[in-house]
């Protein structure tokens, strides 16, 4: 599951988070996956607040695989490597 | 006439102290002392067990003065930990390939150099692409970097120094520059070094750093020659995983490692990334490279003995005029010399003589 991008967050930024809760020293990091297809994403968040069953704030997202990032990269098996350089040497 | 001088050199290229000389020899480690000082001079039964244990002709300890650099002229890379003893070696044959490089002038025009001049403080980064820009090189990969180098006036000599720690050395020399590859490493690992080289040639040619800053200024310049950063950029915009940086090395000529170390250095995979990929490269590639490349070998000395034996002139001959050590011309000259022999010795198929037989017809 991955949080909506909300692009009018951007004209409206929330308010700051509340601080990280640190009862015992440690934090909750999730790992999330979305798979549709070819259209994978991942993310490790750091989750503030919920609502209507998703996560709704976060104090940090890690973005693992972003929009487009699965999709195979292809490298050429015979690139063009330019020209062959032949040194020239003469008897003298 | 004795030369001290090249007593010093023939020595310390068979990596010997005076002292183990002087075992070697049955005599005190004065005397080797002395004679290397020019204060005495060797007898010619001397001389003549000198030549022996050191492997070196006679003539060579009566010929003149070879040019010899300080250790502070050359770049070596890892010099703080590199035993004295294979420094000099390497040195000592650096000093050995000047005498043939110096009869091959006289004999043959080869390529004047066309490198940069960078005596501003610039960027490694800036300077390789400066020079490939001058070189017309666009952002393609390099195709063989030791052909490219000679065809750009760089004389490249090959080193069999079967150490960890010798990579690589370059200096300049009557404005030529030299460098000098050391062939017991992998194909993929010489040319970065030509590059780190290259490197050296160019932004350290007036001074500057020393020590661990130049080396990494080097490398700096060669990940950048090797691996422009538009074209990494084009073609591995992301990565994912290690079997990408593996298909990439192959389309660069680089190690995998080096490939890793570039795109992390560009930011195009983070600092876990990198991490992760250096421990998969140690589990998986420690022991060889994988879709290691052919050796990339001198065109020039290729050239040159090819001529010479056209003349008849072979590697024994000029191993005769110049006094040196077959072996040493050979392990120079990336073992072309053992193309043209008719001899055929060393590792390279050497052409032999026409076996004629006398064939009889029947009546």
């Amino acid at each position: 599951m991955v949080a909506t991008a909300n692009q009018q967050l951007l004209l409206f930024p929330l308010p700051p988070s509340a601080p990280p809760p640190d009862p015992d020293g440690y934090a909750t990091w999730h790992l999330c996956i979305f798979i549709d297809g070819d259209d994978v994403r991942a993310e490790l968040s750091f989750m503030n607040d919920f609502g209507s069953g998703s996560f709704t704030d976060c104090h940090e997202r890690i973005i693992l695989v972003g929009p487009d990032d699965w999709a195979k990269v292809e490298i050429e098996d015979n690139p063009d490597l330019g020209p062959e350089f032949v040194p020239e040497v003469k008897r003298r | 006439m004795f030369n001290p001088a090249r007593l010093s050199l023939a020595r310390r290229r068979r990596k010997l102290t005076k002292k183990s000389l002087a075992e070697a020899l049955q005599l005190d480690q004065k005397t080797i002392v002395r004679w290397e000082r020019g204060e005495v001079e060797p007898l010619p039964e001397n001389t003549r067990a000198l030549s022996k244990v050191l492997d070196f002709p006679e003539k060579f300890f009566e010929g003149s003065d070879i040019d010899e650099f300080l250790t502070e002229a050359a770049s070596f890379r890892s010099l703080s930990t590199m035993p004295a003893r294979d420094r000099d070696a390497a040195l000592a044959a650096g000093a050995l390939a000047f005498i043939l490089s110096d009869w091959v002038d006289t004999l043959f025009t080869l390529p004047v150099h066309d490198l940069l001049d960078l005596k501003e403080d610039v960027d490694p980064e800036a300077g390789a692409k400066y020079l490939r820009q001058k070189w017309s090189l666009g952002e393609r990969p390099v195709r063989n970097m030791v052909h490219l180098l000679e065809t750009k006036g760089v004389r490249i000599f090959s080193l069999a120094e079967n150490t960890r720690t010798v990579d690589a050395f370059s200096l300049w020399r009557r404005d030529i520059p030299y460098v000098f590859l050391n062939t017991t490493k992998t194909a993929e690992r010489s040319r970065f070094d030509a590059a780190h080289e290259l490197g050296h040639l160019i932004v350290h040619r007036h001074g500057g750093p020393h020590g661990r800053v130049a080396e990494e200024q080097a490398n700096q310049f060669a990940s950048a020659f090797l691996m422009p950063e538009a074209q990494v950029r084009a073609t591995l915009p992301r990565v994912c995983s290690l079997n990408e940086i593996v298909q990439g090395k192959k389309f660069w000529g680089v190690s995998v490692s080096a490939l890793n170390y570039r795109l992390h250095k560009l930011n195009i995979t983070t600092e876990w990334q990198y991490r992760t990929f250096c421990i998969q490269i140690m589990q998986r590639y420690a022991q060889s490279e994988p879709f290691g490349q052919k050796r990339e070998r001198s065109a020039i000395w290729e050239k040159v003995f090819t001529s010479l034996w056209s003349d008849r002139i072979t590697k024994h001959s000029i191993a005769e005029t110049l006094a040196l050590p077959v072996a040493e011309i050979e392990t120079l000259v990336f073992g072309l010399t053992n193309m043209q022999s008719i001899d055929g010795q060393g590792a390279g198929g050497g052409k032999s003589r026409a076996k004629l037989r006398l064939v009889r017809f029947g009546d």
